[in-house]
């Protein structure tokens, strides 16, 4: 071969190797490792379905004072209108305690029982979890197709299936709840790989899965708050707080007699109340696989030996009595849900009762002012129990 | 008679057609050796490859 011919090859081989190396740096450079995090940062309360979903970044940000709390929507509710918030009560303070919030807006029990079994193969602090349940989950049919695809991680479940601890029931359970809820065959045999294609799915599915966590990883990084580590962690003073979030609660529920946050009412709920009345007469909150998915959620934690505290929301009662799902149909939902988790080795923090109480919740379900303290303090007394 | 003139392999034809076209081939080995290792990066990232053996002593 001719010289020159020979040079010019070596030099495109060699120029190939190059733009390879650049390649891999620039996504290494732009979208950071999952389990990057920045030092004196504590990412606990941002809410945030990508941290949820990535258990390499939320192992990294954990420390063996972190508590995971398993949640939805109410993780989300802003301190500018519920100045009880978590991240105010122990993001502000060294309590001993610091919360790892994970879950957003239409994750429950299934959601929940892949994350649980995803995150315990990383390894969960305390060995302790609180999953905060909601009895809007429970609606007849269940929570659609389309929801759920938007949440299902594949990650958390590829993560969930080879983790030996999670009984083989329950993974055979979530498989056939997953196909249920129209998660594609590809998906579900490439987590549960056996044949070379799906060795070679898993292998993509992977690789596009941990960009799509590390471009929403970064939003996420920013958004953490200082972490306040003291050499001796202080107690909480509850009592104080409580009589601050009634107060607020007055303040920023003017306008009703239901407590409910003045904007709120005024801007969403005053103006749909007149169609609302009796809308949802038909409702049972029985006829739905949720609690069978609770129930797998428990079986796995009890497999794992991960102590649980489910904390019960209540609903509103005005405003459900008003729509048509009466207190019996809501009773027996909430009834429901204790006899499950009295069925497993779980702690339950009941607050049913607190339905028609003011400034509990801020709206129609998610807590308030009051609601949020006292579910505090459980979680604060569930932590310590034992440390 | 004529000779017949023998038939020249595919080895020979790729190898008469890069000659011709170096620029061409240039550019393609370039491009084939970044794709490669991209490819292995990948496969070694996220194939589990190199993760440690578990499912083998799990059977015991």
């Amino acid at each position: 071969m001719d010289k020159h011919i020979l040079h010019t090859r070596l030099a495109a081989l060699a120029l190939g190797v190059g733009l390879a190396a650049c390649a891999i740096a620039l996504v290494c450079l732009l979208f950071p490792a999952q389990s990057e995090t920045r030092p004196g940062v504590d990412y606990g309360y941002v809410y945030s379905g990508v941290k949820s979903s990535s258990v390499e970044f939320v192992e990294a940000a954990m420390t063996e004072e972190s508590l995971m709390v398993l949640g939805s929507s109410e993780l989300s509710t802003p301190r500018r209108l519920v100045p009880q918030v978590p991240v105010q009560v122990f993001g502000k303070a060294d309590y001993g305690v610091r919360l790892m919030l994970i879950g957003e807006a239409f994750d429950q029990s299934l959601w929940h029982a892949i994350a649980l079994g995803a995150y315990q193969d990383a390894g969960i602090p305390r060995n302790k979890v609180v999953l905060i349940v909601t009895p809007g989950w429970f609606v007849d049919g269940g929570q659609d197709s389309d929801t759920f695809k938007t949440r299902f991680s594949y990650s958390l479940y590829s993560r969930f299936n080879a983790n030996a601890n999670v009984p083989e029931e329950a993974k055979s359970y979530v498989l056939n709840r997953l196909k249920q809820l129209g998660i594609d065959e590809t998906t579900i045999s490439s987590a549960n790989p056996s044949l070379p294609q799906d060795y070679l799915n898993a292998f993509a599915l992977k690789a596009l899965d941990d960009l799509k966590l590390r471009q929403g990883l970064i939003s996420v990084r920013d958004k953490g708050i200082e972490l306040v580590d003291e050499d001796t962690p202080s107690t909480p003073d509850f009592e104080s707080l409580r009589k601050e979030a009634e107060q607020t609660g007055a303040e920023m529920s003017t306008t009703n007699d239901w407590g409910v946050e003045d904007g709120f009412y005024t801007g969403q709920l005053e103006p749909a109340l007149a169609d609302a009345a009796g809308s949802r007469a038909g409702e049972t909150y029985t006829n739905t696989p949720e609690y069978d998915d609770l129930d797998c959620f428990l079986d796995i934690a009890d497999a794992c030996g991960i102590e649980v505290l489910v904390v019960l929301s209540p609903e509103m009662g005005p405003y459900y009595d008003y729509i048509g799902i009466g207190k019996d149909v809501r009773s027996n939902c909430y009834e429901q849900v204790r006899s499950i988790v009295n069925d497993h080795n779980a702690q339950i923090a009941d607050f049913s009762g607190r339905e028609y109480e003011k400034y509990f919740l801020y709206e129609i379900v998610h807590f308030g002012w009051t609601g949020w303290v006292d579910v505090e303090k459980i979680i604060y007394e569930f932590a310590q129990d034992g440390a | 008679m004529a000779l017949k003139k023998k038939k020249p392999t595919r080895i020979q034809v790729i190898q008469s057609w890069m000659s011709g076209h170096n620029r061409l081939t240039c550019a393609t080995i370039t491009l084939v050796t970044a794709a490669m290792l991209m490819g292995l990066f990948l496969f070694v990232a996220f194939s589990g490859f190199g993760a440690s053996a578990d499912f083998i002593y799990n059977q015991f």
